[in-house]
């Protein structure tokens, strides 16, 4: 693969030259950068922490994925509505991947000592990077249009699928353009850390919009009504890059060509080259800019979270019962609130609760007080026991980290009871996590259904609380961040997930029937679980390092 | 000794911005001439490798004027860049390559011409007892031969000024008179070695000219034989002396009251 990609980066060396990069070094950049991912085997998701698969079979799985969106090619007709939806729902993946995956390999700046010291032009650095990103998403993109090509190929011809497979390519790359120019706009306004931040925030965004989509998207698109529909080319067609594309496609098959058509898919070209040009010839400076704030940022001393200590220490003094258990509950709530990935892990679990809660409860907007009044006779309060499961699924994230070897001072040091400082991390995680989450869903489920069901929502909690406990107990949960992300993904997620779901049913089936109880009962029954509560914490405090995982 | 090959004017740098500002270089002022060692030291955090950094054009947005080599640092960057060398603190290499494949990538980025640089790898890692790893990966290897790679890479365009950021941190003992007597070896045939160091006696030894900084200012500057007064024989009373405050001193007092009095 390595071969193949520089052989298409020496057939582009003229419009590279154009966009002013020294060519041999870039050749010598790419062909190193791409060895190096490639020795390191399961190559570039190594930064976002994925390290399993390895890049082949990730390329079969979008292959597999694209045979879903191959789908809409067989029934739309028209040619240029065709592709254009094809071109917005590859650009939309693409520009998803570009920002969840390769934004740390664009602002990769863990090379910087040994590439900014060499006689490298910002351009050529600039244009190495791009190229670096431009090729594995371009592989990704031709895997996930494959499905898609061999569905052209049989229906309109092979040209027409040459043309496909150039415009796929284009494509990814005006997308790499349309994105890198976002970043470095933003980073124009605002620099160095704050800068991260908001790229974290757009990342976390981005999840939630990604898993709202997958949810909304299928139940809007009436592919039955785009069957027969015609194409009109208005004035802001011109705007939209995926109707260049469509465009593009269309002049493979000279009948359908217009005056038209043929403005429509020049820009597609002028754009990939002309923007190319401007952006690594105008904002190549900016980018080593940003590049060298990355290793300055360290040097900053950071004033933290002096102004909170009172009212923390009085809520920690409230629920912990030990030094050590204290110890972890700073430690958790400290560092939960720095750590970009732990919050890039956590926050899209939030917006996810929502669109969910959209999803299950599916509300009538063109009739809001007759759904609501419809909602209230229901027994759907149940439902947001499951919303309030989810918060809780963050508790899990508390173990890993990028820097597992930090583990070391839980072996080093003489500890006897490593089981409190789990306790404490816990706690610390529910009263952050899920104890705010769930009070908006108590205000709410109030709100609609009237204090009386204020005594299931507690038991409801409660049970939540035990039931995740146990859950942590019975997998071993580690010791806060002291394991690798990328162990995140072995193995045991399907049982878990299974386990998750059993539990849950039992939970919701629990507080279903208590809702048939007298109020007094529920309140017993409350003291109850909170006693097995403080029990399961006992027992999560007897931990000792033979389980307690580091 | 006319002409300075280096020249720094009012060099300013802060790091962080708005209320959160750290100023760590405070206006350096030095003119470094051709084929002397330089030994630049101070307290951790007195802004040493950021002035390498800066001066080897890895950091950029400093106050004030640098010539290296007669060229503008700001806007020349990259002709400078050609004629000198870096050698960094942390090891930074590309570890999943061999020696020999990093050489090449690092020389090829300097456009040497593919001959000359085989043969200049192919002698540099016989000089520092590397040739038997040239073509192993480089992430199995220890911290001492890994900074021996860098050293070379860092060396490899043959440039006019060497930086280098604590050079024999990690080294065994016999690679750190190999270093060294590299070192001297470059200054005599007129190049010139801008180091940093934390190790006291080496830099003493080495140097022509010692740059002590603390604070973001130079505080003292000179070869050892000027700087060194009655009681200061030896630079690292000499560094105690100029650098030490009330939290370096040893003061026994808090020291006992921090364990409690026994």
């Amino acid at each position: 693969m390595v071969k193949l990609t520089m052989f298409i980066v020496r057939l582009l060396r003229k419009p590279l030259i154009w966009m002013g990069a020294d060519f041999q070094q870039l050749q010598i950049i790419l062909h190193t950068k791409l060895t190096i991912d490639f020795r390191r085997g399961p190559s570039m998701y190594q930064a976002s922490g994925k390290k399993k698969r390895t890049f082949g079979t990730q390329l079969w799985v979008f292959v597999l994925f694209g045979l879903f969106i191959s789908f809409g090619f067989i029934s739309i007709h028209n040619l240029l509505l065709n592709f254009t939806i094809a071109y917005t729902v590859f650009m939309v993946m693409m520009t998803t991947t570009l920002i969840s995956e390769f934004t740390s390999v664009l602002f990769d700046h863990q090379d910087n000592l040994i590439i900014l010291v060499r006689p490298i032009s910002n351009r050529t650095l600039l244009l190495s990077r791009l190229l670096h990103i431009q090729f594995y998403v371009l592989y990704i993109a031709l895997a996930i249009s494959a499905m898609s090509t061999v569905v052209t190929l049989f229906k309109y011809g092979a040209l027409t699928a040459l043309f496909f497979i150039v415009g796929m390519a284009l494509s990814t790359w005006i997308t790499l353009l349309i994105t890198t120019l976002f970043y470095l706009l933003v980073s124009k306004v605002v620099s160095g850390e704050r800068f991260k931040d908001i790229i974290n925030y757009v990342q976390i965004l981005l999840a939630i919009v990604v898993m709202g989509g997958y949810q909304f998207l299928p139940r809007m698109m009436e592919v039955n009504a785009l069957k027969n529909f015609t194409f009109i080319i208005h004035s802001w067609t011109y705007l939209l890059p995926p109707a260049w594309l469509a465009a593009w496609v269309q002049l493979s098959m000279p009948a359908g060509v217009t005056t038209k058509v043929l403005l429509l898919a020049l820009p597609a070209f002028v754009f990939a080259l002309g923007g190319g040009m401007l952006m690594v010839r105008f904002l190549s400076g900016g980018f080593a800019n940003i590049l060298m704030q990355s290793s300055e940022s360290s040097a900053v001393h950071k004033k933290e979270g002096i102004k909170n200590t009172k009212r923390a220490s009085g809520l920690y003094r409230l629920f912990c019962v030990s030094e050590y258990e204290k110890t972890g509950w700073k430690l958790v709530m400290s560092i939960t609130s720095r750590d970009r990935k732990f919050k890039q892990a956590v926050y899209p679990m939030y917006g996810f609760m929502l669109v969910m809660a959209f999803a299950m409860l599916r509300p009538n907007l063109n009739d809001l007080s007759g759904w609501f009044q419809q909602l209230r006779e229901s027994d759907r309060y149940l439902m947001f026991l499951f919303f309030g499961f989810f918060t809780t699924t963050s508790i899990t994230q508390m173990q890993f980290t990028d820097t597992p070897e930090t583990g070391w001072v839980y072996r080093a040091l003489p500890i006897t009871l490593p089981g409190h400082i789990l306790s404490g991390a816990v706690k610390a995680m529910l009263i952050k996590f899920f104890l705010p989450m769930y009070s908006v869903l108590i205000l709410s489920v109030l709100f609609i259904w009237g204090i009386h069901i204020l005594p299931l929502m507690i038991l409801g909690a409660v049970l939540i609380i035990t039931s995740t406990l146990i859950t942590l107990n019975i997998q071993n949960t580690s010791l806060p961040f002291t394991q690798a992300r990328e162990m995140q993904q072995k193995g045991t997620n399907f049982l878990k997930a299974i386990l998750g779901i059993i539990i849950m049913g039992i939970v919701v089936g629990i507080v279903y029937l208590a809702s048939f109880l007298p109020i007094w009962c529920i309140c017993l029954f409350i003291v109850l679980v909170l006693v097995a509560n403080a029990l399961v914490f006992k027992i999560i405090r007897r931990t000792t390092f033979k389980y307690a995982t580091i | 000794m006319n002409t300075p090959l280096i020249s720094i004017r009012n060099l300013k740098k802060s790091y962080g911005n708005g209320n959160n500002v750290n100023e760590v270089l405070k206006g350096i002022n030095l003119d470094i001439f051709p084929g002397q060692i330089i030994g630049y030291i101070g307290p951790n955090g007195a802004g040493k490798s950021t002035t390498v950094k800066i001066l080897s054009g890895i950091l950029s947005g400093f106050e004030g004027d640098i010539q290296v080599l007669g060229y503008d640092l700001r806007t020349q960057s990259i002709e400078i860049k050609r004629r000198i060398g870096y050698v960094p603190e942390i090891g930074a290499l590309y570890d999943l390559l061999t020696p020999n494949e990093y050489l090449n990538f690092i020389g090829s980025l300097y456009s040497i011409e593919e001959e000359a640089l085989q043969t200049r790898i192919g002698h540099l890692l016989t000089f520092f007892g590397m040739d038997q790893h040239a073509d192993q990966r480089m992430d199995t290897f220890s911290k001492g031969m890994k900074q021996k790679i860098l050293i070379i890479s860092g060396i490899i365009n043959n440039p006019d000024i060497l930086f280098l950021d604590e050079p024999l941190s990690g080294l065994d003992a016999n690679a750190v008179i190999l270093v060294k007597e590299l070192l001297i070896r470059l200054a005599a045939e007129g190049k010139t070695v801008f180091y940093s160091s934390h190790l006291m006696d080496v830099v003493e030894k080495i140097s022509h000219r010692i740059i002590l900084i603390n604070n973001g200012i130079v505080v003292a500057d000179g070869s050892f034989e000027t700087l060194k007064t009655e009681n200061a024989e030896t630079l690292e009373k000499l560094f105690a002396q100029l650098t030490g405050n009330e939290a370096t001193e040893f003061n026994s007092e808090i020291f006992n009251k921090a364990f409690g009095e026994r």
